[in-house]
Formats: structure tokens, C-alpha cells, sequence
């Protein structure tokens, strides 16, 4: 196996450090293979935690992920390793919506859920938090409405700031289609959120 | 409460959409600009677009809820041994050329399996083409030969008409086997058919099958099998014996297409699986 650190641009330390990981992962050395998913692990959980609403099962699907992963670490060919967990929970995520296609049980179980608080800023006033629980309240609901594909172009271009190139390539799919997705996701969006728009004007 | 207003139906949304997120060319932009400046329903719209872009970027991220490093027990039980490494190679990038691969094999298999039915469904379908063109003969015989049927059945000498004679043992055959050749059918080559042509023209019904068809039956048989048994061996007594159809092998073309098609589904089943176990 080639040396994946000359994938790497040599200003790009956290993509250097992931790589030296993986070789050393790829070598037998589970210390690295956790230390890279102690770097990706929150970032991996608020991905699929978009994907997938019910939390237990987001922790699942990571879990599954972090396992598959770690059984193809042969298979890594050098790239950003981000890109490559990324596409591994993404699939992982979608494979679990599938299912729950199949077998639908409770839509969305944390907009039930009273225990959850949107996170309060600095300066955040009670009423600035209702409004700001609110908003998140229904775009998640109205992200989660939207088609599977479509989400995952916007979660991982909006919320994860992934470019259309990598985008495409984590999804298997050419740049227009990721372009055509995210958009249209944003239009079908907006027509969910059409009663409740008013909370994110001004 | 501010209402949404819908843009006219031939404003084009998409357009507006890629407006608000900046991935228009010059000239397309020129447009889109064009079209929100002269309709305010497409301004909300791209008003719109952006506000949610900056709330879905502000999501606040979900907060994890377990730790998901692997145990020393975790990786003992995931590292790949044995089967599922040579099974994981099916599912590695450089092998994906396996599925089309696959799929041309299933393709031509299956089009070779066509190629090898084609032949023994063509008579099939030609010998029931031709039952048309005998049903008005038959319609001729009808009911002279709907009551004979009947009768033919009590008498063991059916010397009235040749059609009766060749009713007999097809009903021979229903309630005995093997049935007796009957002594009065005219060739020998007709005389073994009608006991291999027996239940299908029987299975009809005797008024419903009448002499006519029974020929319309032989001659079925004998487009299909006998004439190699005629020709290739006068003996009637070899040509009668129930293996004789099946003493033929499979042929090549059957052969190679069946090992196509396992070869594929193969390939199929061992990407799935290798899919499967990463």
C-alpha cells in the first residue's frame, strides 16, 4: 500500500494527522483508529442525527458506521478522511431510513419530547429563546419531510459546509445533481414551512 | 401575519433558488435579476430561499449521546479473517467492473435459455395455429362422432370409421396403462402415436375431442418427436418405448447458457454479500 500522507497538501494539518491515523489504524493500531473517532464522532452524530430523527438510533447508525469503517480501513485509498466517514454514515443513515420506510413506527420522537431545549447563546432572553426553539422546532420537521436525498445534500452542504465536489463524490452522483438537490430541497423546504414562514423573516 | 406569495407559474422557482444561493452564471444571473426585480412574489421567494439557507446553517448540532470508540473486543470481532476477506474484495472500487460484468452474464444467459426454448415452443405454437384450420373438419364430424364416442368406447372393434378406432385407445389410456396398441389403426407409425397422444386428446373430453383432433393431436406428436423415431428407426417396437424422447442430452447451447446465467447470479449474490458484510 502506498504512503496516504502524499495525498495530502502540506498545509493541510488535520487531513495530515488523519492520515498518519489511518495508516497506523491500517497497521493494527486501535489506539489511532480511536483517536480518529474521537475527532469525527461529534461531527458524525450531529450529521446523521439530521438524517435520522429518533436519537437511539443515530447513536446506532454512527456506532455501525465507526464498525464499518474500521473493517475497511484496507479499503481507504487515501482523501479526505472526513469525506470518507462522512459517506460511510451517510449510507448508514440511509439504509436506516429504508427500513423505517418499510416498517414506519413514531415520526419524530424528539419534536414529542419536552426535555428538549434549544441551546441558549450569551445573550439570549427567555422570549429570543422560545423563538429561537420554535424555529428550530419546525425546520427540523419540515427537514425531515423532505425527501431522503434531498436532505442529505442540504445537511451536508448547509449545516456540515461540505462543497458540491465532495458532496458528489460521497453520493456517487454528478455536481448538477448535487446542485439540483440541495435547491430543490430548499424549495420544498420553504413550501413546508409556508404557515410558519414569518418566524424566519426579518 | 405576512401570507406567501406564490411566483406566477411561469417564473422559474429553480432559477430564483440558484439565485439565492450564488451558483448562476453571469449572463443567467443578468435573467434571474431581471425576473426579481420586476416580481415581487419571485423577490420573497429568493427573501425566503436565503433566511431558511441561514437557519438550516444555524441548526444547533444534536449533542451525542454515547461514546462510539471501539473495545478491544470490538475490533478482535470486526477484523476481517478468512471468507470475509476474500469476500470483502468483491465489494473493493477497483472490482466494480464485476457488475456489469455480472449483468451481461445474466443477459446472456437468459438469452440463451430464449434461444434453446425458441425452437420447442415454435411447433407448439404452429401446431395450435393449425388446429383452426382443422376445426371446420372437425365441426364436419361433430356430433356424428359425439355419439360415436360413446359407442367406440363399449365395442373393442372400432372397424366403422378410422377416427372411432383412434378414440378407443386414448380412453385405453386413461384407465389402464400401458394401453394395447390397437391391431386396426392403418401405419405403424400412427398406430404408436395415438398411445403418446392419448391423455391430451382424452383430457379434452370425448365430445369434445372428436377424430379430427385426435389427428390434429398425432400430428402434433409427430411434428415434435416421432419423425426421427420413422425415420431413424423403422422398429415401431423401439419407437414406442417411453424413454426413447428422453435418451437425448441437453444441448450445448443450453449448457453454456445455464452456466452463464449461475455465473452471473453469482457475481450478483457475492457483491451483494460483500456489500453486505462491510
Amino acid at each position: 500500500m502506498g504512503d496516504l500522507r502524499t495525498t495530502a497538501t502540506a498545509d493541510d494539518g488535520p487531513q495530515r494527522r488523519d492520515l498518519i491515523l489511518v495508516e497506523r489504524a491500517q497497521a493494527g493500531d486501535l489506539t489511532a483508529f480511536n483517536d480518529l473517532v474521537l475527532c469525527y464522532q461529534d461531527q458524525l452524530y450531529g450529521l446523521v442525527a439530521r438524517m435520522v430523527p429518533d436519537p437511539d438510533q443515530a447513536a446506532d447508525v454512527v456506532q455501525e458506521a465507526f464498525f464499518s469503517a474500521y473493517r475497511n480501513l484496507g479499503a481507504f485509498r487515501g482523501g479526505s478522511v472526513k469525506s470518507w466517514l462522512s459517506r460511510i454514515a451517510i449510507n448508514a443513515a440511509m439504509d436506516i431510513q429504508r427500513a423505517r420506510k418499510r416498517r414506519p413506527v413514531q415520526p419524530y420522537p424528539e419534536l414529542e419530547d419536552d426535555s428538549w431545549q434549544p441551546p441558549a447563546g450569551e445573550e439570549a432572553d427567555p422570549e429570543r429563546q422560545v423563538l429561537t426553539g420554535e424555529r428550530v422546532r419546525v425546520l427540523t420537521a419540515a427537514l425531515a419531510a423532505i425527501g431522503d436525498d434531498q436532505r442529505a445534500a442540504i445537511v451536508l452542504f448547509d449545516i456540515e459546509g461540505f462543497d458540491y465536489a465532495e458532496i458528489a463524490e460521497m453520493a456517487g452522483v454528478s455536481l448538477g445533481t448535487v446542485k439540483s438537490r440541495i435547491h430543490r430541497g430548499r424549495l420544498a423546504l420553504r413550501r413546508g414551512l409556508v404557515d410558519r414562514m414569518e418566524l424566519f423573516r426579518g | 401575519m405576512p401570507r406567501l406569495v406564490h411566483t406566477r407559474p411561469d417564473h422559474d422557482e429553480t432559477l430564483i433558488a440558484r439565485l439565492a444561493a450564488g451558483d448562476l452564471a453571469e449572463r443567467e444571473a443578468v435573467e434571474a435579476n431581471a425576473l426579481v426585480a420586476a416580481c415581487p412574489a419571485c423577490a420573497q421567494l429568493r427573501a425566503d430561499l436565503r433566511s431558511i439557507m441561514a437557519a438550516t446553517a444555524g441548526l444547533p448540532a444534536a449533542r451525542r449521546t454515547r461514546d462510539f470508540r471501539l473495545t478491544d473486543a470490538d475490533a478482535a470481532r470486526l477484523r476481517q479473517s478468512g471468507w470475509r476477506r476474500v469476500l470483502g474484495r468483491f465489494g473493493d472500487p477497483r472490482l466494480a467492473f464485476t457488475k456489469p460484468l455480472a449483468t451481461g452474464l445474466v443477459a446472456l444467459g437468459i438469452a440463451g435459455l430464449v434461444l434453446t426454448a425458441a425452437p420447442s415452443l415454435i411447433p407448439a405454437i404452429g401446431s395450435s395455429g393449425a388446429a383452426p384450420a382443422q376445426a371446420p373438419l372437425a365441426g364436419a364430424y361433430g356430433p356424428a362422432q359425439a355419439t360415436a364416442g360413446p359407442a367406440g368406447f363399449g365395442s373393442d372393434s372400432g372397424g366403422a370409421a378410422p377416427g372411432a378406432g383412434n378414440l378407443e385407445p386414448s380412453f385405453r389410456a386413461i384407465q389402464s396403462a400401458p394401453p394395447p396398441l390397437p391391431a386396426a389403426s392403418a401405419a405403424p407409425a400412427a398406430s404408436s402415436e395415438p398411445a403418446a397422444s392419448a391423455l391430451p386428446a382424452a383430457s379434452a373430453g370425448p365430445s369434445s375431442a372428436p377424430p379430427a383432433d385426435l389427428g390434429v393431436g398425432g400430428g402434433t406428436a409427430a411434428g415434435s418427436s416421432p419423425a426421427p423415431v420413422v425415420e431413424g428407426n423403422p422398429s415401431v417396437g423401439k419407437s414406442t418405448e417411453p424413454g426413447s424422447e428422453q435418451t437425448e442430452g441437453p444441448s450445448a447451447l443450453l449448457l453454456v447458457s445455464l452456466a452463464l446465467l449461475v455465473v452471473g447470479v453469482g457475481l450478483f449474490l457475492l457483491r451483494w454479500a460483500a456489500r453486505r458484510t462491510a
